[in-house]
């Protein structure tokens, strides 16, 4: 009984008066209301702080366990080994420079040849090479969706073909009325569907935000009780 | 003289906003207590689509991958990241049911403990506690670029691929390698920018604030569908609204201004 007081019900009451007081500041002026919502900020910062913590020992625990459990045999956990194992040696490395950077003063240089060899010629062009993975994705997934199975794929083909000749230089130069067709649709419809969307998810988030309030939305605790 | 120091107090240009909350909370609670929640809600069918391909994915053996995209609960898309969490604890309930391998990749840190929550939450309801705390470091694993994400599909052919929550580009490279291993894509974000990719390559999806309903639509508790009814009243007053704005400003600025003044109050 106790635990899913501490577990459920001091965090929903938490959330409650939070959010009054970041809502009641919203709208007065009221210099106790602006200390408390600062002392809230100051507080969460320090929270998350704790939470990286946290997530760091636990992402820590983790991956020891898969390395422990890799060293005592199991062949199908050798895939994942390594990416834990890599990940152990990034901690040792990352912790060991904390300390000669933090604690013993040490300064590393900035910007050694070196190091802009390797961010230029390795991170930025797998960077690079990503990005251009996602470019071809987009293509292949919009040429999936060409497919006449309603009247309102119909539509969406029309629409797609005017937009995609919109571009072109050529296309506006010779097909009449095309360049002002085009723009219609890019600053009339599409707009208006953007702001429909962008409304919806506006008025979505408000209420959510008093579900979360009223203790109704309780998916961030994983405690929805039947 | 209370009026004065009411005037004082009260931040000005935001009396609308106050009038528009107060009348929110008003409907919200006016559909949660008087009207008990007897209200119809459509279908969403993404929602419902979940059940019948995590049994698919029961049938071929095969993993689910749950990820909520790369929000955090303490910036603008908290409440997307919400119901990402709400359909996560959703997909691990049925997951334990059907013995089914889930796989719950976290690109940001802060949600890991939360996420943990959620799935053990719903794994000790369905009595297969013990099954997340054997298996805790394959399920929720910390995958912060989308390259991690790409190479864990890549590696476990997931049957089924969910991605519901605030989503950048990275939900283009999952969605279409799940798609070419031959998975089900199951997704919904509330960013506008991604809405057209989640559509174009997603098998089910969810567009705009229909991911705000999924608590609601899942948990089909009364009071929250109650809250959704309220939510179509707020949308009826901004078209509303809107279509007023649009005949005012048409009819020139001397009538529009009257309503324009109202945000300076």
């Amino acid at each position: 009984m106790a635990m899913r007081i501490v577990r459920r019900q001091v965090p929903l009451v938490l959330t409650f008066l939070t959010g009054m007081i970041y809502v009641s500041e919203w709208f007065v002026r009221e210099t106790v209301l602006t200390d408390m919502t600062t002392g809230i900020a100051n507080f969460i910062q320090t929270a998350t702080v704790f939470v990286f913590l946290f997530s760091t020992i636990n992402l820590t625990v983790i991956h020891v366990a898969r390395i422990r459990r890799q060293l005592r045999g199991p062949k199908q956990l050798r895939e994942i080994f390594l990416s834990s194992f890599l990940l152990a040696m990034i901690y040792i490395v990352g912790i060991v420079s904390a300390y000669y950077t933090v604690v013993r003063g040490w300064k590393l240089p900035s910007a050694t040849p070196e190091y802009m060899w390797w961010y230029n010629n390795w991170y930025l062009s797998s960077s690079a090479t990503a990005y251009a993975g996602t470019l071809f994705y987009i293509i292949a997934a919009t040429y999936r969706i060409l497919r006449i199975r309603s009247r309102e794929s119909l539509v969406l083909i029309i629409g797609f073909f005017i937009a995609l000749l919109y571009t072109t230089p050529v296309a506006t130069s010779y097909i009449f009325g095309l360049s002002s067709l085009g723009e219609w649709l890019d600053r009339i419809i599409v707009t208006a569907a953007n702001r429909a969307i962008m409304i919806g998810v506006g008025i979505g988030a408000i209420l959510m935000g008093i579900r979360t309030l009223l203790a109704m939305e309780t998916g961030y605790l994983g405690a929805r009780e039947e | 003289m209370t009026l004065l120091l009411v005037e004082q107090k009260f931040a000005t240009g935001k009396g609308l906003d106050l009038i528009a909350l107060v009348i929110i909370w008003a409907l919200v609670l006016y559909y949660i207590y008087l009207k008990k929640g007897e209200v119809w809600i459509r279908r969403l069918p993404a929602l419902d689509f979940i059940d019948e391909s995590i049994g698919r994915a029961a049938e071929m053996g095969r993993p689910v991958i749950d990820h909520i995209g790369g929000g955090s609960p303490s910036e603008e898309n908290a409440p997307a990241t919400v119901a990402g969490l709400s359909v996560l604890g959703y997909v691990a309930r049925l997951t334990a049911r059907h013995g089914v391998e889930l796989i719950s990749p976290m690109q940001v840190q802060s949600t890991i403990p939360m996420a943990q929550d959620v799935i053990r939450t719903a794994y000790t309801m369905e009595g297969k506690g013990d099954v997340f705390e054997a298996n805790m470091e394959e399920m929720l694993v910390w995958a912060p670029s989308n390259a991690n994400l790409v190479a864990l599909i890549q590696r476990k052919r997931p049957a089924v691929h969910i991605i519901i929550g605030p989503t950048w580009h990275e939900v283009m490279q999952t969605l279409e390698m799940a798609g070419r291993l031959g998975a089900v894509n199951i997704g919904g974000t509330n960013r506008v920018i991604q809405i057209p990719i989640v559509c174009a390559v997603c098998d089910m999806s969810l567009i705009g604030e229909e991911i705000f309903a999924v608590g609601a639509y899942l948990s089909k508790t009364k009071s929250m569908v109650g809250s959704l009814a309220a939510e179509d009243w707020c949308k009826i007053a901004t078209m509303f609204f809107s279509i007023l704005g649009i005949v005012l400003a048409t009819l020139g600025p001397s009538f529009v201004k009257p309503l324009t003044d109202l945000f300076l109050w």
